[in-house]
């Protein structure tokens, strides 16, 4: 994703409240063509400058710990298999031979039509940290990125009723909005949701088509 | 962790390349050249039909997901029909999520497979 793009929506990518930062990226995983999409952070705990390298198959195989037997695409292989989010400990090498520990928080990523095309979610480097600190920082972290991303979903989704668009150019538009004014996505997000209420555009017709949507939905999922 | 077996089995009217073992990242290379070669026997004017029997698999991820893909275009290039023989949910699970059983349906055995006549090829 070069540079500009932040896969979840994650940006910049520190979190933690008590004077000790983690490192938290973004990234996607699409399973046709194995083909990856890093966040400047995740690059950046690999040890690449953002947008100079291409995360891939093969790339990842020479981060992969020598103590590790499987690929870090087996674990995101999880959401092949089951639904819901996961986290998994993951193990990897930067360039400069340092090893690093990050938790892999994903979820399933969907295209439109409800197929399962990928595993998207976040890295969170634990670093130097001991399993005390560790244990506190995550417990602070973790609702952190699933509100978060929580928030942004649903901002998309009001976002998509109301322009009449598709959920990446919801996305795009969020993402849009918090480059132009430098606010961190999930803030955005957070903001739109919570002032939901004070668009006054409810229109009678609106709510009769949404009606009979929900009312007859159930007859369209397929089974 | 089960290593991979792979068998290559050509017949008169069609080739069968069976698979049993965890199909990984680890070990999908070895499968993609056995695909290959296969592609190749199979592409003899009296067979057209490729039949890939994961029935074995016990471990099935997205590497696997894309051998079998890119075996299928293959197919679609050389004029082979690919069909896949798949009955156990570790590999029935992958396709039904992507919804790439729409793409290439599955059959639940291999006589099934062979005996599919719809389009044209064995």
């Amino acid at each position: 994703m070069a540079s500009s793009r932040s896969a979840a929506g994650l940006n910049p990518g520190s979190v933690g409240d008590h004077g000790e930062q983690l490192e938290v990226g973004a990234f996607r995983f699409w399973f046709v063509g194995q083909r990856w999409e890093w966040s400047d952070e995740v690059a950046r705990m690999h040890g690449y400058q953002p947008g100079t390298v291409e995360p891939t198959t093969e790339l990842l195989l020479s981060h992969k710990h020598p103590d590790d037997r499987r690929h870090v695409q087996e674990l995101l292989d999880h959401a092949l298999h089951q639904g819901g989010s996961f986290s998994s400990r993951h193990r990897f090498i930067d360039t400069a031979g340092r090893g690093h520990t990050v938790i892999v928080l994903a979820d399933r990523m969907y295209n439109d039509d409800g197929a399962v095309v990928g595993t998207e979610g976040y890295y969170v480097d634990l670093a130097d940290t001991d399993d005390q600190s560790r244990t506190e920082m995550l417990n602070a972290v973790l609702p952190e990125l699933l509100e978060s991303r929580a928030a942004i979903e649903q901002a998309k989704g009001a976002l998509m009723v109301v322009y009449q668009i598709d959920a990446e150019q919801a996305f795009a538009i969020l993402q849009w909005r918090s480059q132009q004014t430098n606010t961190k996505l999930r803030a955005l997000a957070a903001q739109v949701v919570a002032e939901l209420d004070t668009v006054q555009g409810h229109s009678d017709a609106l709510r009769s088509q949404f009606d009979h949507l929900l009312l007859t939905v159930h007859e369209r999922v397929p089974r | 962790m089960s290593d991979l077996v792979i068998t290559q089995d050509v017949r008169d009217s069609a080739v069968v390349v069976a698979v049993a073992g965890d199909l990984d990242t680890a070990t999908v290379d070895s499968l993609v050249q056995h695909l290959d070669a296969a592609m190749s026997a199979a592409s003899a004017p009296s067979r057209k039909l490729l039949v890939v029997d994961l029935g074995g698999v016990t471990y099935f991820g997205s590497a696997g997901l894309n051998a079998v893909l890119g075996c299928y275009s293959a197919g679609m290039t050389n004029g082979v029909a690919v069909r896949l023989v798949a009955n156990a949910a570790e590999v029935l699970r992958p396709l039904q999520v992507t919804q790439l059983d729409t793409v290439i349906s599955p059959y639940s055995s291999l006589p099934e497979a062979l005996a599919d006549s719809s389009d044209g090829a064995g």
